[in-house]
């Protein structure tokens, strides 16, 4: 799968990894395995809590998800995954929250690409 | 704990990404000893393990951020709880700072940053909590009974038996005594020794205040009460809260100022100078004075009212010409305490230097002895402090020469020694102020040196 976003550029940005690592590339890798490990179960579950209209805990896996999308410099999501978080906690808009759940799906599985390249290389 | 220390740190954080970050932020430094949870109630069940600080996120699985901070700071108020939360709403910050949390950081890009600074601020506090701690202890220990009032004489144990029976109760104590005797020593060792130990001692002397500032000092003032009271200013029985106050001098106290100490202890509140709210007190009250409060209660200078209400446990404490051999054991240990604090080795008292100190009568009491054997100390060329090397010049001295029973003609030798020592052995001088004659001087000086 191609790693890049829409405008062909890079989606995840390491610098900021990076620079909390220093020289430590074993606590670079390790937060990456984590990230690649813990974030399509919470995926998985705002999928399932749409089944069941459950808009407040959408929102709150979305706040949950937010701070681990910085280490990995996942800038596009970031607009996505707050409104998705502002909106499912205060009930608002609910008709658009799917198709933004679909949409950060499909970000993450480009960012998780990404990833597993970074991961090979290494 | 010192720098080198290990510090225990809890993280508390069910993110594992995130949770993987704080723990290598805080494990940069070898000296943490870092225990991670991924919900609240675990890190609650682990605090008995006594943890230095704790990092906390707001929204856990079982608990909120908020209802975990109340139940740490009900476990132990001192822990600082360092907040680390994706919430950025100030609200939030605000009302969990306000519950105790040491400080709110969001998960950011600054967060190791600010991580970093607020544990570093965290330890130093509890480097300065510790510390105070520690001195507490350490005076607490310095005023217990036998390390702070030397002396084993049926007088001073007396004194150890009714300050025995103080320390149970709230009473009022009050303190009696000639100056140099000992009276603050004595209220430290009450407060010291009392269920009220870790609470603020508060002394204040009365006569050592303007009289005009005495209220204000007592009881406080609010702004602009009057002219130099450019801020609010709470006065030492608030400052005491939980406490003891020590007020000695108290027969100094004016007549205006008595009644409104005597309100103050019947109601157990304050209101400040030029305020209007009442503030609640909890002191307990010790006073002293030198003078006869009775005697000043009949020549007017006291309100009897209050002098009842003072009374409580009355402490005579017997002054040093009357506990015997506690004046050596006094002595000794106050050469002792000036050798090393002056690094002068060691010194010792000669025979006749301790019976030339027995024979005084001190009218300075303790303060007085101490002084003049932290001179002999500086005085003395050897090891041993020779009887030449004591000297008393009290001003008092002439006052209370009958304190001993005395032949007259012993009397009459002390007399002309005196003022011999007075006016550099001028045997005239002394003839005509003694309106004697200076055969009888010279006498007295031909049978001294034999």
């Amino acid at each position: 799968m191609e790693s890049v976003d829409r405008n062909g550029k890079r989606i995840t940005d390491l610098s900021y990894l990076v620079s909390i690592c220093e020289d430590d590339d074993d606590f670079k890798t390790e937060m990456i395995e984590t990230f690649l490990k813990n974030t399509p179960p919470l995926i998985n579950d705002m999928k399932n809590y749409l089944i069941d209209s459950e808009w407040k805990m959408i929102g709150d896996i979305a706040h949950k998800m937010k701070p681990s999308f910085t280490f990995m410099g996942i800038h596009t999501a970031k607009d996505l995954i707050l409104s998705i978080e502002k909106q499912g906690r205060m009930q608002e808009n609910i008709k658009e929250i799917p198709t933004m759940i679909l949409e950060l799906e499909s970000i993450c599985k480009a960012a998780f690409a990404e990833l597993e390249t970074e991961l090979i290389q290494e | 704990m010192s720098s080198n220390e290990s510090i225990k740190i809890f993280i508390v954080e069910d993110d594992p990404v995130y949770l993987k970050f704080l723990n290598y932020v805080i494990g940069l430094n070898p000296d943490h000893e870092i225990k991670t949870f991924s919900n609240g109630n675990d890190a609650l069940n682990a605090l008995h393990e006594r943890p230095s600080i704790i990092t906390l996120d707001y929204s856990l699985p079982d608990k909120s951020g908020e209802e975990i901070l109340k139940e740490i700071k009900d476990f132990d108020s001192n822990i600082p709880v360092i907040i680390v939360s994706g919430q950025e709403e100030i609200g939030i910050a605000v009302q969990l700072l306000k519950l105790g949390a040491y400080d709110y950081i969001i998960k950011d890009e600054e967060t190791k940053e600010r991580l970093e600074y607020a544990l570093t601020n965290a330890k130093r506090n509890i480097n300065l909590v510790n510390e105070i701690n520690t001195l507490k202890q350490e005076i607490s220990e310095k005023y217990e009974f036998g390390n702070s009032i030397i002396g084993n004489s049926p007088a001073i144990k007396r004194v150890f038996d009714l300050m025995k029976k103080a320390i149970k109760t709230n009473i009022t104590i009050s303190i009696t005594g000639e100056t140099g005797t000992g009276k603050e020593l004595v209220a430290k060792g009450i407060h010291y020794n009392s269920a009220r130990k870790k609470k603020p001692f508060i002394p204040v002397n009365l006569a050592a205040i303007p009289r005009e500032l005495v209220e204000s000092e007592l009881f406080g003032h609010e702004k602009g009460s009057f002219t130099g009271a450019i801020t609010r200013r709470i006065g030492k029985f608030e400052e005491a809260s939980g406490g003891t106050i020590f007020l000695d001098e108290i027969a100094e106290m004016d007549l205006n100022l008595q009644a409104k100490l005597l309100r103050v202890i019947q109601e157990r509140e304050v209101t400040r100078v030029g305020g209007n709210s009442i503030i609640p007190i909890d002191v307990r009250l010790l006073v002293a004075t030198h003078k006869n409060l009775a005697d000043e209660v009949k020549k007017g200078n006291f309100r009897e009212d209050l002098y009842y209400r003072l009374l409580g446990l009355p402490i005579q404490l017997p002054p040093l010409r009357e506990r015997d051999t506690d004046i050596i054991l006094l002595a000794k240990h106050f050469l002792s305490s000036f050798c090393i604090e002056n690094d002068l080795g060691d010194l010792s008292l000669e025979r006749e230097t301790q019976e030339k100190l027995l024979r005084y009568h001190y009218p300075g009491n303790i303060r007085e002895l101490k002084s003049v054997i932290e001179l002999s100390a500086v005085m003395c060329n050897d090891n041993v402090i020779l009887p030449e090397d004591i000297n008393f010049n009290s001003p008092k001295s002439e006052e209370n020469f009958t304190y001993q029973e005395l032949s007259l003609k012993e009397y009459n030798d002390r007399i002309i020694d005196h003022f011999l020592k007075k006016y550099d052995n001028n045997v005239l001088k002394v003839a005509d102020v003694l309106d004697i004659g200076k055969s009888t001087i010279y006498r007295y000086l031909k049978e001294k040196t034999i």
